[in-house]
């Protein structure tokens, strides 16, 4: 990205993801240049012409790529607990990507996984909702005010340990590990002590990782606190 | 059987900056993260268009795409 800017921007350059140079422009102000960045958000000073431009970028920025898709439990609820669920198809959705975006949503360390992610979220929400925002914490801010007046639906409690499964891509980023993009409706599964070992091959979120459970579960006492409190 | 996805540790970790450009006299937008993006250009750059939204005045436009394919 290159720009040129005194008091208002002369001039700007860049090279979108799909390859296209844009360029446009004078000659005056002073030339800046960042190399290998790939930009998150911008903010506009603007008047009748624009004044000034901040950018927040990754650097440096490695694309993921897609492995395969599976499944993965996004919630975990113990035994004897009250459950009060949505009962719109579309919000049990929208909450099963926003819960999962947000047990990955990172900055610094992850700063690629973050805004990739952030960039599904905010699409698949405009898609779901016909809706357009400015950015996720926008799309965040009216998931909430949607959902204030949807109908909820209460289950049990029960002895049986509650899961929230969900189909996922799978993906890969080559300096940040593996992360996960939910789609379509989450299912609940009910499993006893006893069908734990069942969950082999699903996926979830340890410290804010995407984490196969090549085995399955056997101790939910061990891995269930771990379950609730990643991405933390 | 999934394929692995372990990071390479030779790979330095990404980080998140901002750098501005300009002034910042006239109103502020949002922070945005556009899916398209346009650009309104002269001897300076007139207006940018992110999505559906407008800032500054403009009257030549050149067009891209900013978002990726997802």
């Amino acid at each position: 990205m290159v720009v040129r800017a005194g008091a208002a921007i002369d001039q700007l350059e860049f090279e979108t993801n799909k390859g296209r140079l844009m360029k446009g422009g004078g000659g005056g102000g002073k030339r800046h240049e960042l190399t290998d960045i790939n930009i998150s958000r911008f903010t506009v000073f603007h008047g009748d012409r624009v004044n000034g431009l901040t950018v927040q970028y990754v650097k440096p920025f490695y694309p993921s790529v897609r492995l395969t898709t599976g499944d993965a439990i996004v919630e975990y609820i113990p035994p004897n607990t009250k459950l009060e669920r949505f009962e719109s198809s579309t919000i049990k959705a929208l909450e099963s990507l926003k819960s999962t975006i947000t047990k990955q949503r990172v900055s610094g360390g992850k700063a690629s996984i973050g805004v990739e992610i952030e960039k599904v979220f905010k699409l698949g929400f405009e898609a779901s909702t016909n809706r357009t925002f400015t950015n996720v914490d926008e799309a965040f801010e009216q998931f909430e005010s949607i959902i204030v007046n949807e109908t909820r639906t209460s289950f049990g409690p029960d002895e049986m340990h509650n899961f929230f499964v969900v189909s996922v891509d799978i993906w890969c980023n080559p300096a940040e590990g593996g992360y996960l993009i939910p789609f379509g409706k989450p299912q609940r599964i009910r499993l006893s002590q006893e069908q734990l070992h069942t969950l082999a091959g699903y996926w979830t979120f340890v410290g804010g990782r995407a984490v196969e459970l090549v085995s399955g579960l056997r101790s939910i006492e061990s891995f269930g606190e771990r379950l609730l409190v990643a991405g933390e | 059987m999934t394929p692995e996805c372990i990071a390479d540790p030779s790979l330095d970790p990404s980080r998140v900056f901002t750098a501005s450009f300009g002034t910042r006299g006239g109103k502020r937008s949002d922070p945005i993260s556009p899916s398209a993006i346009n650009i309104f250009t002269g001897r300076v750059v007139d207006s940018i268009h992110l999505d559906d939204l407008i800032f500054g005045g403009g009257w030549r436009w050149r067009q891209a795409r900013f978002s990726s394919e997802q």
